[in-house]
């Protein structure tokens, strides 16, 4: 019934009041902390403990990352990429690479490989996400 | 007479044949020197454009989806806690999250810890008040000098429009906090104090990556993970660029059903009305003399 | 038959049921629309979010 609703709050003058009283406010901090604290258990060490927890979150976009690098189809990308890297680095080792008018990058490369592995991300990443 | 005729003849060959000559060398130089060149060229480059980020599953892609408005919660807190140190959102107003991500209760709590200019007191000195749902958020420097001058000279952007602003939208920002790689790939230099982001047109962006897990606490207890503190603050920032997005999608289902019944009466309109003429027979009853 | 002139005869009537039909039917239409949309949409709307994040708080607000 929103447009009727709508349409009596367009014709009856209603000022939005300030908040009801104070009272609701503190229940709902109340009621917020509670199951933050019955999770965490209550005490501030196993509260760390859960920090730390935290941290080991593993992100599902590095270890799918991983598993689509690994994948058959990405397999060769790797392969150029490693290839170019080992070229580029060997190249900057010799003398006179600073002064070389061009210089090789593995740009290309690490874009064909990010390319795949986005491509077979991208459709499974945001259902591991909430 | 004679001889200076063949002495001409021979000149004129001459001539022709160096030429040619010297056109054919110049030809094949430029040719070589140009294929030299475009071995190393580095203009539209891959890395110049970008890489382009892939389609991500937005929970907000299609016509008649909403936001995720606990996303756009949990964004917002993003965005206070990480981005809002650089980042100004200079068009969203507290009384924007109320409803949205928020409560009026929080909204304005959000905005009491915060200090606004008031008017002047009767002797013309600045007076401060704390803020109303009616203020905008604030912005995190004084001005755009202040900005470049505390990043290096680069200015961050004013994220209130930044899903629309760039190519790719929320597919963009998404990779672009995601996709800061370990090192840059080998044979990259970049400027001092640049870092490296395959999204990031040239790739050198000013901005490092923010984004670690665990950086924020969800309320709601959702791992901070980083690809989900992203999906979040772009979600956020997605209604921040479209804040009329939910209304808009529900305007349109009714927009197609109206129209379309529209469209489909006035198809049966037209018939109704050229049936007559479209049937009618013309008859031609020569007269009989 | 006899009703339907007579609808048409007086056109206080005639007026009176385009006004109040075009009304109803808006009404109705939004309803309608509203409904199958927040249901399409269902968990994702701050009206459902809110629930999620105060429970148990069991208050009222006026958040519009």
């Amino acid at each position: 019934m929103s447009f009727l609703r709508d349409l009596i709050e367009a014709v009856v003058p209603a000022a939005y009041a300030e908040e009801p009283e104070e009272e609701p406010v503190e229940e709902t901090e109340e009621a917020e902390e509670e199951p933050e604290a019955e999770a965490a258990g209550g005490d501030d060490d196993e509260e760390e403990e859960d920090d730390e927890d935290e941290d080991e979150v593993e992100d599902p976009l590095v270890a799918l990352s991983e598993e689509c690098k690994n994948s058959e189809a990405c397999k060769k990308y790797v392969h150029h990429f490693d290839e170019c890297i080992e070229r580029v680095t060997k190249e900057s080792e010799e003398e006179g690479y600073a002064e070389k008018h061009y210089k090789e990058d593995c740009v290309e490369e690490f874009f064909h490989l990010q390319h795949c592995v986005n491509d077979c991300v991208a459709p499974r990443l945001f259902n591991k996400l909430k | 007479m004679f001889k200076s005729s063949i002495l001409r003849n021979i000149n004129s060959s001459m001539t022709q044949k160096i030429i040619a000559g010297s056109v054919g060398v110049t030809g094949l130089t430029a040719s070589y020197m140009l294929y030299q060149d475009s071995l190393t060229a580095s203009a539209m480059t891959a890395a110049e454009h970008g890489l382009h980020p892939p389609a991500y599953g937005w929970s907000h892609n299609g016509m008649f989806e909403t936001f995720d408005h606990a996303s756009i919660r949990r964004g917002f807190q993003v965005y206070r806690e990480v981005c809002a140190s650089c980042h100004s959102l200079e068009r969203i107003a507290w009384r924007n999250l109320v409803a949205v991500s928020h409560t009026t209760t929080e909204a304005k709590a959000f905005c009491e810890e915060l200090e606004y200019d008031d008017e002047p007191d009767d002797e013309g000195n600045p007076r401060k008040r704390p803020g109303k749902l009616a203020d905008y958020i604030p912005n995190p420097y004084e001005n755009e000098q202040a900005a470049r001058a505390a990043n290096q000279g680069a200015l961050p952007p004013d994220l209130s429009l930044i899903v629309k602003a760039r190519h790719g939208g929320c597919d963009y920002i998404f990779s672009l906090l995601t996709g800061y790689p370990e090192e840059p790939p080998a044979g990259v230099a970049l400027p001092p104090g640049a870092n490296y982001n395959p999204y990031f047109p040239g790739g050198s962006i000013a901005m490092g990556r923010v984004l670690f897990d665990g950086l924020v606490e969800y309320e709601d207890g959702t791992p901070a993970t980083t690809s989900q503190m992203a999906k979040d603050v772009t979600t956020f920032l997605n209604w921040a660029a479209e804040p009329e997005h939910d209304d808009r999608k529900k305007w349109g289902l009714k927009a197609i059903i109206i129209v379309s019944s529209l469209y489909l009466v006035s198809i049966w309109v037209k018939r109704f009305k050229w049936q007559p003429i479209k049937n009618r027979k013309y008859r031609f009853d020569p007269p009989k003399k | 038959m006899s009703f339907i002139t007579q609808f048409f005869q007086r056109n206080s009537i005639y007026v009176a049921t385009i006004f109040g039909g075009a009304f109803a039917f808006q009404t109705f239409f939004d309803v309608t629309v509203t409904k199958w949309y927040e249901n399409h949409n269902k968990g994702k709307l701050w009206k459902d979010v809110k629930v999620k994040f105060l429970e148990g708080a069991g208050e009222e607000e006026d958040d519009e």
